[in-house]
């Protein structure tokens, strides 16, 4: 009897071991290529951190203490995390607001779905040109407030600069953020909130104690997601104000993209290791917060 | 077993998916460096070119053909503009005199185009009477046969259109263009219209202009080609001057219809015309006059060799289109154009390339192809003019030994392009034919690539090890470049080429640093300001400038111009490089009151002159933009001494970049009387304008080959290779730069009346002793390199537009400007 627990008990670890690695070469290929492309350039970033750009001679932490003291970096790293900051909670709460609406419209939900994704449809170029038709200082929305009696403002230039940049990261962003709460809401069974309402539950109740927990792994998922396409952003911003635009929306991408083009390779690499840490570390205190909740 | 085998297959694609993936990263370099690296194994046997001495006394080479008996027949002028037909049977080793072109042919001037020899040795001349008020000018046409005794013979070609002036009226009156060949020759000018009527060359616009020959070419059974001044071409019996075919339209024989483009060059070999339009090659029959089949080979090559424009459009090159011959076998033909020499079957589907354009003359952008002659011995005879007026006869000789491509390259990278470097190459290439250059130009302006952009390829490249050999500087972070050690010590370089004493030490010390020199330019410009001394006397930096110039307004309300009319990008354009060294502040940051303080003098500079909406000035930008020059021409001293001939603006501001500009900025200044000129300070004083400045780098795979070419470009020959770009830095060649040609100085006399009435007349001279010191006191002030930085110059330039129009105060630009740039500079 012991002796066939034991092979029993064998025979699990035996099958346990063969899953493990059934799992491990589903994901090798995916693994090479990430290795081969991200993860082994980026050993060499980080050696690069230590060097200098042309010479490549070693120089310890020197690359590290010149981007922290540089008065660039502090601007560009201090604008992106505001503009994360600022984007991330308003993507998020927006398109929840907009999506738990949707959900219940059933006679336009899906065409007002469908009409959210529209900005994620069209290209960059024309995004691009739409944006300086607007925010240009002799442009469309001056042009408004020029006629109603305002005084014009110089959007791409002045501190709402960073604002025609949060509202662009919105605007591009919403349906798919929308679409990805939808699809969590589609997972809520309508019995639970049902039995809610037999018991007494409000809306504001039901939405409170039911949407928002059976919401929470979707959560991570899409902060996650808004986190990354907040760095997209970069392309429009480029675009319309080129290389030095106002300092206000002044970010890390446009100073890795001059540093780039003088040859600042050192900088950069050290830059782009900080940058990847702070990533990685929001990334798994995320991580860690969901798993809590779960 | 079933499951073994699904896992090995399964295995198997997966390692096959992931190396397949992976194969496209696979390393090594293009064909070209193969080629050009492998020297012990290279393939051997090479074109190589030599220069030809033409007949005696030779000037300028008018016509060259083969002849049906074997040798060449070629026409030439002398130095007095005699005209004589010439014979070679050793492929141009020797010359023997035919006969001299006949009295009736000689008494009217010659056009270069406007003679055609045929391979029987008869020739075509066309002659031109000088225009009357009565009767436009004429044309008459000429053959003069091996005897050497002319024949007129008519041609009836269809009317000219009414000529139209500007604005759409019809030419009338007493205008006429009065053509100023030696300004045209320097500045780029084409003509000048003047209200006088008495000048070297005039041609009469009232009415009608006649129609004419401008280009002809004999086929093989000598019927004469040509083509007219509407761009029709004719193939005309020369006996009876009737017109046989009229070429064009899709089908072949029409009277006048359009061509689907117009007619770049023509070339009749064998029994086939090749006619080049701006859009494609079309081929005819010579004896029926009918359209052929394209030959898409032939087509896609002389295309693909053109330059094109932003709409596919070809554009005509310095080079001009191209030449043809006939080979051996009926069908076969060889096609020389900029890029080299090629061999063709028509109809074929192969155009192979015999010589390589990029290795000899035949790629030098001043070079002006003419004609080319296949010889039997296997050697090619080659036609043209560099420069236009200094024409040249090359031979190609086939050398076994040589290698098939030279054994050393060097890259050049350039951001824009630039034919005086093109120049350069081409002739540093011929004298060491084991040497490549290749220039890479970032920026073509055909696609949407950006500085930044392009800045951003060459670093990796540069990263990659791909990078180039020497750079020119010109648009390039050149104090980063500096500071990560990418520059290469250029001081050895310059003393092993024995050239270092030979620069103008006030031109290399603002770039010596620590003993070494990482950059330095081979053409400078000094910025000047002309007009009545007493108005030039009070000018001592950009305030008083502008003061004066509001004071000059005030006085003379009824003025129009004071400077000539401006808009905000030209004024930043021409005070920019004098003011902005003063701008930067010891901790590399700018100062925003001296940045407010040159706003405030450009706007008074911009309130006190009228503006109209001039497209102009802006398509001139824009062309000379494309040249690739930091400081466009427009700002050349020479393009602001109208205004002040006719009295149209007080003062003239600008930048000296030859020789001639200063010969005829003296002209214009003796001939106004109490005129001078004298170096313009901005906010900073004794600031050149610094051209091409080049660079070696220090990762250069060729060092010693990148050294020789830049000892070569900074040498005496390589410096006096100039298309008017800026001076040489090279002392030596500064001074042959100031030694005009005769050709610029004879008879150069400018005749005007003024607006007062007043009869003045600009001599063109050498400068004298006196003035060659003036200009040298000027250049041995020099202290200060402007700064050549783009990012800083387009922000002020992008503030400037809002300010000078009065949307924004000058201190609202200066903080703008202040906020951008300080940014730029603390990354």
């Amino acid at each position: 009897m012991k002796k066939n627990r034991k092979i029993k008990n064998l025979t699990n670890v035996k099958r346990k071991n063969k899953t493990e690695w059934a799992g491990l070469l589903f994901i090798l290929p995916s693994l090479v290529g990430v290795s081969i492309f991200v993860l082994v350039p980026f050993l060499d970033v980080i050696r690069r951190s230590f060097t200098e750009a042309i010479s490549g001679t070693w120089v310890g932490i020197d690359n590290y203490k010149t981007i922290f003291t540089n008065t660039a970096f502090q601007l560009a790293a201090g604008n992106t995390l505001r503009f994360v900051a600022v984007c991330i909670p308003l993507l998020i709460v927006l398109s929840l607001i907009i999506a738990v609406f949707l959900h219940r419209q059933a006679r336009f939900g899906s065409l007002l779905k469908s009409a959210f994704l529209v900005p994620m449809a069209i290209p960059v170029a024309s995004v691009v040109l739409l944006w300086k038709l607007l925010f240009d200082n002799h442009g469309i929305l001056n042009g408004f407030l020029d006629s109603i009696g305002m005084t014009t403002i110089d959007w791409m230039n002045s501190k709402y600069a960073f604002w025609v940049l949060v509202f662009s990261y919105v605007w591009k962003n919403l349906g798919y953020d929308i679409v990805l709460w939808v699809a969590g809401l589609s997972g809520i069974s309508e019995n639970v909130y049902e039995a809610a309402r037999v018991d007494g539950a409000g809306e504001w109740k039901c939405f409170i104690k039911i949407t928002i927990p059976n919401l929470l792994p979707s959560l991570f998922t899409i902060a996650v997601l808004s986190f990354l396409n907040s760095f997209k952003v970069f392309r429009e911003a480029y675009l319309v104000a080129g290389d030095y635009p106002d300092k206000s929306m002044y970010l890390l991408q446009h100073l890795l993209n001059n540093w780039f083009r003088d040859l600042s390779l050192d900088k950069m690499a050290a830059a782009a290791v900080v940058n990847a840490f702070v990533i990685f570390v929001l990334i798994m205190l995320l991580q860690k917060a969901w798993d809590r909740e779960e | 077993m079933k499951k073994l085998f699904t896992k090995i297959v399964g295995v198997s694609l997966s390692v096959l998916l992931i190396a397949s993936a992976l194969s496209g990263c696979a390393g090594g370099k293009d064909g070209a460096d193969k080629n050009l690296n492998t020297k012990n194994t290279a393939a051997m046997g090479r074109y190589l070119e030599e220069e030809v001495k033409p007949p005696e006394g030779t000037k300028a080479i008018l016509s060259m053909v083969k002849q049906t008996e074997g040798g060449i027949r070629i026409a030439v002028s002398d130095m007095k503009n005699k005209n004589s037909i010439w014979d070679s049977k050793d492929g141009g080793t020797t010359w023997t005199k035919a006969f001299d072109l006949p009295k009736e042919v000689e008494k009217v001037s010659l056009f270069n185009a406007n003679i055609a020899i045929s391979p029987t040795g008869e020739i075509a001349v066309v002659t031109e009477e000088t225009g009357t008020e009565q009767s436009p000018l004429s044309y008459r046409y000429w053959t003069v046969g091996n005897d050497g005794k002319a024949q007129e013979f008519k041609i009836e070609l269809p009317e000219m259109p009414e000529f139209q002036m500007e604005g759409g009226a019809s030419a009338a009156g007493s205008q006429s263009v009065v053509i100023d060949d030696a300004a045209a020759k320097e500045t780029g000018e084409s003509e000048k219209l003047s209200e006088t009527t008495e000048s070297d060359k005039e041609v009469n616009l009232e009415g009608r202009i006649s129609n004419g020959i401008g280009r002809m070419r004999f086929t093989k059974d000598g019927k004469l080609l040509a083509q007219d001044y509407m761009g029709v071409l004719y193939m005309i019996d020369i006996k009876t001057g009737e017109l046989i075919y009229t070429f064009g339209g899709d089908d072949s024989n029409t009277n006048g219809a359009g061509y689907s483009g117009y007619i770049m060059g023509f070339q009749a070999v064998g029994n086939t015309l090749i006619v080049l339009t701006d859009s494609e090659v079309q081929l005819y029959d010579i004896s029926t006059g009918k359209k052929m089949d394209k030959d898409k080979a032939l087509n896609d090559q002389l295309i693909k060799s053109s330059n094109t424009g932003e709409d596919g459009a070809i554009i005509m090159g310095a080079s001009g289109p191209f030449a043809a011959d006939s080979g051996k076998d009926e069908n076969s033909i060889f096609i020389c154009n900029s890029d080299g020499m090629y061999s063709h079957a028509i109809g074929g589907n192969l155009v192979e390339q015999v010589i390589n354009g990029a290795l000899n003359s035949l790629g030098n952008p001043s070079f002006y192809l003419m004609d080319m002659a296949a010889l039997d011995d296997g050697t090619f005879l080659v036609s043209g003019a560099e420069g236009q007026n200094i024409h040249k006869l090359y031979r190609y000789k086939y050398s076994k030994d040589a290698p098939a491509t030279p054994s050393t390259e060097i890259k050049l990278y350039s951001i824009n392009d630039c034919p005086e470097l093109r120049q350069a190459i081409a002739i540093f290439q011929k004298q060491n034919p084991d040497m490549c250059v290749t220039l890479e130009v970032g920026v073509s302006g055909g696609d949407a690539v950006t500085v930044s952009d392009a800045l951003r390829t060459l670093n990796t490249n540069i990263l990659a090890g791909k990078g180039p050999d020497i750079m020119v500087l010109d648009g390039m972070p050149i104090n980063s470049y500096m500071e990560k050690g990418l520059l290469a010590d250029l001081s050895e370089t310059l003393k092993n080429a024995g050239v270092d004493t030979q620069i103008f030490e006030n031109i290399k010390k603002p770039y010596e640093k620590d003993k070494k020199i990482m950059a330095l330019p081979i053409r400078f410009a000094i910025p000047l300001v002309q007009g009545k001394k007493e108005f030039v006397d009070d000018i001592t930096n950009l305030d008083t400038f502008a003061a004066q110039v509001e004071k000059l307004k005030k006085e003379n309300p009824s003025q129009k111009y004071i400077l000539g009319e401006k808009d905000p990008k030209e004024l930043v354009d021409l005070f920019y490089p004098e003011s902005s060294p003063s701008w930067i502040k010891e901790d590399g940051t700018l100062e925003q009151a001296k940045l407010t303080e040159f706003y405030t003098s450009l706007k008074k500079l911009y309130d006190s002159e009228e503006h109209v909406d001039n497209g102009g000035v802006e398509t001139m930008m824009v062309a000379s933009a494309s040249g690739g020059l930091s400081f466009s021409n427009y700002l050349n001293m020479s393009m602001g001494m109208w205004p002040l001939i006719d009295e149209s603006a007080f003062l003239n501001a600008g930048i000296l970049t030859s020789g001639f500009e200063f010969a005829y900025m003296n002209g214009v200044n003796k001939g106004l009387g109490d005129y001078t000129s004298k170096i313009m300070n901005g906010q900073s004083e004794n600031v050149f304008i610094p051209i091409t400045t080049m660079g070696i780098s220090s990762k250069s795979a060729n060092p010693e080959a990148a050294s020789k070419f830049i000892g070569y470009l900074f040498s005496k020959e390589g410096q006096t290779i100039n298309q008017g770009s800026g001076l040489p830095v090279n002392k030596e060649a500064f001074d042959v730069e100031m030694d005009l040609n005769d050709e610029l100085v004879e008879d150069n006399v400018l005749s005007f009346k003024q607006k007062s009435g007043k009869e003045i007349s600009v001599k063109i001279d050498r400068p004298n002793e006196s003035e060659l010191k003036v200009v040298k006191d000027w250049i041995g002030s020099l202290n200060t390199a402007a700064l050549t930085d783009d990012v800083i110059k387009a922000a002020v330039e992008e503030q400037a537009q809002q300010c000078l129009t009065g949307e924004i105060t000058a201190e609202q630009a200066a903080k703008s400007v202040i906020q951008k740039v300080n940014l730029y500079l603390s990354e």
